[in-house]
């Protein structure tokens, strides 16, 4: 059992018509991992999630978690997971706390002290009513009820939305020391710092396929990347940078060039070093510009 | 587990339902103390047949006929069925549009149990409210002048409570099978609104007749629970239905896709 | 011209002081970026601003009119949202500009088909809001905003909800309006979105702001920045850092090296290392300035004392177990 990945999908399909829905994936996410599940909104990141919690069934494939079947041994991979929707609601007139006390009592109980540890550290109220809260306060309640039972597996969708960095930070130290013992997180993001900070691995849905699997370090290789380089005085020529091994493309802005290169920045830097420069930025475009490539290439166009 | 499930969905109506109960025993304690007053001069009132049994007889002189009137007939299972149909269509797919039951869904509680806990939820509710209905009663019938039996009343609010039970499970069941709060409490509401027209008006065509057996209305007050006591076939076939569509809700939200 | 001037801003409810004492100004055609943790008193201010509620102290100027209350002359040409923005859900997106349009009085026929081709939205403009995804609100909101033809923008967390490439259409079109001057104030807690475009940064934090000014100040002020490191020998890479000031240097528990530096460490570094023929293959910024400053006000640190340590440690605390 514990040798299953904790995530399992074998041509897993939700056929909503229209040529919506989610066509065959497959995909391993290992125990231990913090995996980020990438794609344009309607790609079918959600739909996953609600098959992986059998929410909704499959028209095709199948999908296990922990080694247990989605469907037929769901109740059981549901005593062991924790679940964050996308768009969720929670009882408007009552409490956080009370929220989370009946959320508890329908695992069979939960330790009181882990979840108010939990509140704590994002900076929750659980005593004030549902509805007074903010979108963020909100969501604060939504993580506690995903993690307060210490699981083994976390279905987490999108669930930074709305939170202030300081709590996100927190939540992503909370990621780090889940993964650390040993436990596994099924995350979606649209924030691509969050998905360089935490992710072992990740994998780009597009139109209800899988686009690639891979991790950052390995999809960054293949990558554009982009300094920019504010000189103090008045910049070089971009034709100095443009012939340097490598580069692809400079422009000029005021006294900054951005020089766009593949490979190592050795030559980039060593001719940046010849001037005076003040700054060096490395910008996370090159980031970005690697996930859009992915989100809007045809599939057997995307990169690698 | 499923209790839990069952003391938050009763949580959730506990004060609308609460205000509904003593709403209808401020009322019948109010129309019991009237008709000393009122009753004796309105007499029995001289209407076509299908709306004074619409009406439950029409009949103020006596004060079963005006508490049959005035209560049985309208007020008492509207607000029975008010109760029962929105607490249905809000625990089921109230929750499931709010969002919230794909949260609770994400946990390990089987949506077999999950809408057992709810229906159970909605017959303490209907509990409830007959229990109020009892007690409206017996206080209004004593400011009346008395003349209606310890038994009887009890009778009146056991068939009320039936009534309940089975107008929910219709809310329960299309609550459950669709998602949709607004078709779920509709239909039951329409269910219960042509089943009391057709109690009334049916029995006027002899070719129609046999359709009164499909209203709720004519197992709740067709043998007159006001005098004739309680009438088990009639508590049988309303409890029989009531089992069947709790079953189908289960089954119909076993099935399906949760929306979202 | 100023767009926005707030002086001495105080707002109290009944159980806090929202705002205490604030002052903002935003200029003409600048994008600002509003930063504050949740509680901060972000939404507080826009509402302010959009005059929905009334300061108990302070005042504020609008375009160069002075703001009254709803229905005020100085929200002419202001337009946006706060919080989610809000439709009738039984209406399709194009209805409810159109009943907003009518609302607004004189707005050219043309321009709702024009805002929802910026925003994207015309396939689904004729399907309720109800099925809309919050992104695609959020987007209707926008439109909804251009349909004023604005002069100042106030949004509340634009991006939010949106994928990536929705996020960069939004960023794409205020930098557009901004070029034709609009004055854009956005509040946001993606830190990365607000970078992209914003030309100025108010942070505020319970109620006051703790820190204002340019995109160029803030890269000079902000206690440090932080990134990977990737170069032909780390081992070696390593020991030049430790000689620098200015520089920490360390790995993470995935092995990979990370620098904090302050503003001019990295360029002695790189040119450090270049002298050691030690070669820099890439570089990855994984703490930017608006970050590093954002956290540096937010502890309870000073900012002058903020070590550039604590952000390795926050970088290094996110970057996961070793796999």
């Amino acid at each position: 059992m514990t040798d299953a990945p904790a995530i399992a999908t074998r041509g897993l399909s939700k056929d909503f018509g229209g040529g919506r829905g989610l066509f065959e994936l497959d995909l391993d996410v290992q125990r231990g991992e913090v995996f980020g599940f990438l794609g344009p909104n309607g790609a079918g990141k959600s739909t996953t999630m609600r098959l992986l919690l059998d929410l909704i069934r499959p028209t095709a494939g199948s999908a296990s978690l922990l080694g247990l079947d989605a469907h037929t041994e769901s109740l059981e991979i549901r005593r062991r997971i924790g679940y964050l929707a996308g768009d969720f609601g929670l009882y408007p007139k009552l409490t956080g706390a009370v929220v989370l006390d009946y959320l508890g009592e329908l695992r069979g109980g939960v330790d009181r002290r882990r979840r108010d540890a939990l509140a704590e550290r994002f900076g929750a109220d659980l005593h004030r009513p549902i509805r007074e809260l903010s979108t963020g306060n909100r969501q604060k309640l939504g993580l506690i009820q995903a993690f307060m039972h210490d699981p083994e597996l976390l279905i987490l969708d999108e669930p930074i939305a709305g939170l202030d960095p300081l709590v996100q930070q927190s939540f992503h130290e909370l990621l780090a020391e889940t993964s650390a013992q040993g436990g596994t997180v099924f995350l979606s993001s649209h924030t691509l710092s969050e998905v360089e900070r935490v992710t072992h691995r990740l994998a780009i849905l597009r139109e209800g396929r899988l686009v690639v699997v891979d991790s950052l370090e390995n999809l960054r290789r293949v990558a554009v990347q982009r300094l920019e380089i504010e000189f103090a005085d008045v910049p070089p020529s971009a034709a100095a940078f443009e012939t340097l091994p490598g580069v692809r493309d400079v422009t000029a802005a005021g006294a900054t060039l951005t020089v766009a290169f593949e490979g190592s920045a050795d030559a980039v830097v060593k001719a940046a070093a010849a001037h005076e420069v003040r700054a060096i930025r490395s910008r996370d475009d090159d980031l970005e510009e690697i996930f859009l490539r992915y989100y809007r290439a045809k599939r057997a166009e995307a990169p690698r | 587990m499923t209790r839990a499930a069952l003391t938050m969905a009763l949580r959730l109506r506990l004060a609308s339902t609460g205000s509904a109960a003593l709403g209808l025993v401020a009322v019948l304690v109010i129309v019991g103390a009237l008709f000393p007053a009122v009753g004796g001069t309105i007499g029995k009132l001289n209407l076509p047949r299908g709306v004074s049994q619409l009406l439950g007889g029409a009949d103020y002189a006596t004060l079963t006929g005006w508490f049959r009137s005035e209560i049985g007939s309208v007020y008492g299972p509207l607000v029975m069925g008010a109760v029962a149909i929105t607490a249905a269509a809000a625990s089921t797919a109230g929750e499931e549009e709010d969002r919230i039951l794909a949260l609770v869904l994400a946990h390990p509680i089987t949506r077999a149990r999950l809408v057992a806990a709810k229906a159970g939820a909605v017959a303490v509710l209907v509990v409830i409210i007959a229990v109020a209905a009892w007690v409206g009663l017996l206080i209004g019938v004593a400011l009346g002048g008395g003349g209606i039996g310890l038994g009887d009343t009890a009778a009146f609010a056991v068939h009320l409570a039936f009534f309940g039970l089975a107008i929910g499970a219709v809310a329960l069941a299309l609550g459950a099978g669709t998602g949709r709060r607004s078709l779920a409490a509709g239909v039951a509401a329409a269910v219960g609104v042509v089943g009391w027209l057709i109690n009334g008006f049916a029995p006027l065509v002899s070719a129609l007749d046999w359709l009164k057996y499909l209203s709720p209305f004519y197992y709740y007050a067709g043998d007159d629970p006001l005098t004739q006591g309680i009438d088990v076939g009639d508590l049988a076939v309303l409890g029989v239905v009531t089992v069947a569509l709790v079953a189908v809700a289960m089954l119909a939200f076993e099935r399906r896709d949760l929306r979202g | 011209m100023e767009a926005v001037t707030a002086t001495g801003l105080v707002k109290r409810f009944e159980s806090t002081t929202a705002v205490d004492g604030l002052d903002l100004t935003v200029q003409v055609g600048q994008v600002h970026g509003l930063l504050g943790a949740n509680g901060a008193g972000k939404t507080t201010l826009l509402r302010l601003l959009f005059g929905l509620i009334a300061p108990n102290a302070g005042s504020i100027t609008l375009l160069g009119r002075a703001l009254g209350g709803p229905g005020s002359a100085a929200l002419d040409h202001v337009a946006g949202f706060v919080e989610e923005p809000s439709f009738y859900p039984y209406l399709s997106g194009r209805t409810n500009l159109a009943l907003l349009a009518k609302l607004d009085g004189d707005v050219p026929a043309g321009l709702i088909g024009e805002a929802l081709e910026r925003v994207g939205l015309t396939d689904r403009a004729g399907s309720r809001v109800g099925g809309y995804s919050t992104g695609m609100r959020q987007r209707l909101g926008i439109a909804a905003a251009l349909l004023r033809t604005p002069r100042l923008l106030l949004l509340d967390e634009p991006t939010s909800g949106l994928d990536p490439t929705g996020a960069r259409a939004v960023a794409a079109l205020v930098r557009e309006l901004s070029a034709q001057g609009v004055a854009v104030l956005l509040s946001s807690h993606q830190i990365g979105e607000l970078e992209k475009v914003c030309d100025a940064y108010t942070v505020i934090r319970e109620g006051r702001v703790v820190w204002d000014g340019t995109a160029a100040q803030l890269v000079a002020q902000a206690p440090a920045s932080a990134y990977a490191l990737h170069t032909s020998d780390d081992d070696r890479a390593l020991q030049i850092a430790a000689g620098i000031r200015g520089v920490r240097a360390g790995r993470s528990p995935r092995g990979q090296l990370a620098v904090a530096v302050q503003p001019d460490g990295l360029d002695a570094l790189v040119l450090a290392l270049g002298d050691a023929r030690v070669a820099v293959r890439r570089l990855e910024l994984l703490v930017t300035p608006l970050e590093s400053m954002f956290f540096a006000l937010s502890g309870d640190e000073n900012v002058d004392e903020l070590a550039p340590y604590d952000l390795a440690e926050r970088v290094f605390a996110g970057a996961g177990a070793d796999s």
